[in-house]
């Protein structure tokens, strides 16, 4: 038996947003449920009519507009390129900064304020914490709270700390990232909220030790130890995270 | 890296121009508010994250559409453009090009928010989280926003007449699913 159709399936089979599997449980009950079925028919048929309306009515648009929009392009261009060079500088830090943290293992935390813009998998786990956010939002999207971490090593080759037996895992999942897979937990805490620890393959060989970086509304504490790159990400207090990473960072070899 | 992809503003100037005609009812008008999106999106283009430029200038747009300006000026000649802009479009057949004009009609008589919803998700394809993220709304929001404009263009076809907004909104029948509606 499978899970019973919502409304929100309904409309989800409209607009085309549903998997294979899922498509063919609400077909079959469309197919008992004529009432249904008829509203089902009736929404494709004003989508696809409003799809038709909108497309034969557009001109061609307005040389200004044009303008503002190559403008805009370049605008955009020059940014990337600077993010880009950005990147490059911050890697050749990382590669000092690395060496540096090396001979400070167990030292403790570095000095946030003088650290250097952090590594790209920073962002790779901000994303995949605001994307086990969203999940945890969304009705359609089931979280998966058992996880077991020697599949996950042997098949992924990411190794995982033990987590504090208090901690509560809400959801794991496998991510594809820059340099091969990541995996992201999304934990609640006693004491700092919902948390993320992401993980995920470098492809440079480094030891760094955790790194507090501050975003708009999130912080994440970030650590590599040889290949694996390792951040916990949450909004609570700094100084717990810290500590929470320390803790999880002494975990790994 | 596909920079010449992330970047193609040009490419997405017909979505956007759509988008523009749905909410603000009024070619001129929408053009308009294209043109200021572009210029607003140039002054703000150090917060574009690279990724999702779509998402990016469709939640763009539609903040400029809400700072009312445009609203209110478009809301003037809404009945008269509706009319105006149904006879614009000119698919083949006579029979299916009157129906069409009616579905658009009923489409363009939904409230903003509605209309900004089910353009997103039914005329662009986007996907709900990329249509929730445009314009600034849980999910749950989202999904009871566009079971209402479909709830709605159902009602108009069963009734042949016009929705219009608060009995919309009160029809029963109607589960609304998830979130509260803002």
């Amino acid at each position: 038996m499978f899970d019973p159709i919502t409304e929100d399936d309904l409309h989800a089979y409209v607009d085309d947003q549903l998997d294979a599997t899922r498509r063919i449980e609400v077909e079959e009950h469309l197919a008992r449920n004529p009432e249904a079925a008829a509203r089902v028919m009736a929404d494709l048929k004003d989508r696809d009519t409003l799809r038709l309306a909108f497309q034969t009515q557009l001109s061609r648009p307005p040389e200004t507009m044009l303008e503002a929009a190559r403008r805009l392009e370049r605008g955009l261009a020059w940014r990337e390129t600077g993010l880009r060079l950005r990147r490059m500088a911050a890697v050749v830090a990382l590669i000092g900064l690395g060496w540096f943290a090396h001979g400070q293992v167990g030292l403790g935390i570095t000095d946030s304020e003088a650290s250097p813009k952090p590594p790209a998998f920073v962002e790779d786990a901000l994303h995949s914490h605001e994307t086990g956010l969203l999940r945890a939002r969304m009705v359609s999207q089931p979280e998966v709270d058992a996880y077991d971490s020697a599949e996950i090593l042997a098949e992924t080759g990411i190794k995982l700390p033990a987590l504090p037996k208090e901690w509560q895992v809400r959801d794991a999942q496998v991510f594809p990232s820059r340099y091969g897979h990541s995996v992201e937990l999304v934990i609640d805490v006693d004491d700092l909220g919902r948390v993320s620890l992401f993980a995920a393959q470098t492809p440079a060989f480094d030891v760094i030790a955790p790194t507090l970086a501050r975003f708009d509304k999130t912080n994440a504490v970030y650590w590599q130890t040889g290949p694996l790159a390792y951040a916990l990400t949450g909004t609570g207090s700094d100084k717990v995270l810290e500590q929470a990473a320390l803790r999880l960072s002494r975990q790994l070899p | 890296m596909n920079d010449i992809k992330a970047t193609d503003v040009t490419g997405l100037l017909s979505p956007l121009r759509r988008y523009a005609r749905s909410l603000a009812r009024d070619e001129h008008v929408a053009d308009d508010l294209v043109q200021e999106t572009l210029a607003r999106a140039y002054e703000g283009r150090s917060s574009f994250r690279s990724g999702n430029l779509r998402g990016w200038l469709l939640s763009i747009l539609h903040n400029t559409f809400l700072d009312g300006r445009r609203r209110h000026m478009a809301e003037a000649r809404r009945l008269e453009q509706a009319a105006i802009f149904a006879e614009t479009t000119a698919p083949a057949e006579q029979e299916s090009r009157v129906r069409l004009q009616q579905i658009q009609a009923a489409f363009l008589s939904l409230p903003d928010e509605q209309r900004a919803a089910l353009h997103l998700v039914a005329v662009e394809g986007l996907s709900y989280q990329e249509a929730a993220a445009a314009l600034r709304l849980p999910i749950g929001t989202l999904m009871s926003r566009l079971g209402r404009a479909r709830a709605a263009l159902r009602a108009f076809e069963a009734g042949r007449g016009l929705p219009n907004a608060p009995e919309s909104r009160t029809r029963p029948g109607l589960r609304i699913v998830g979130g509260s509606d803002v």
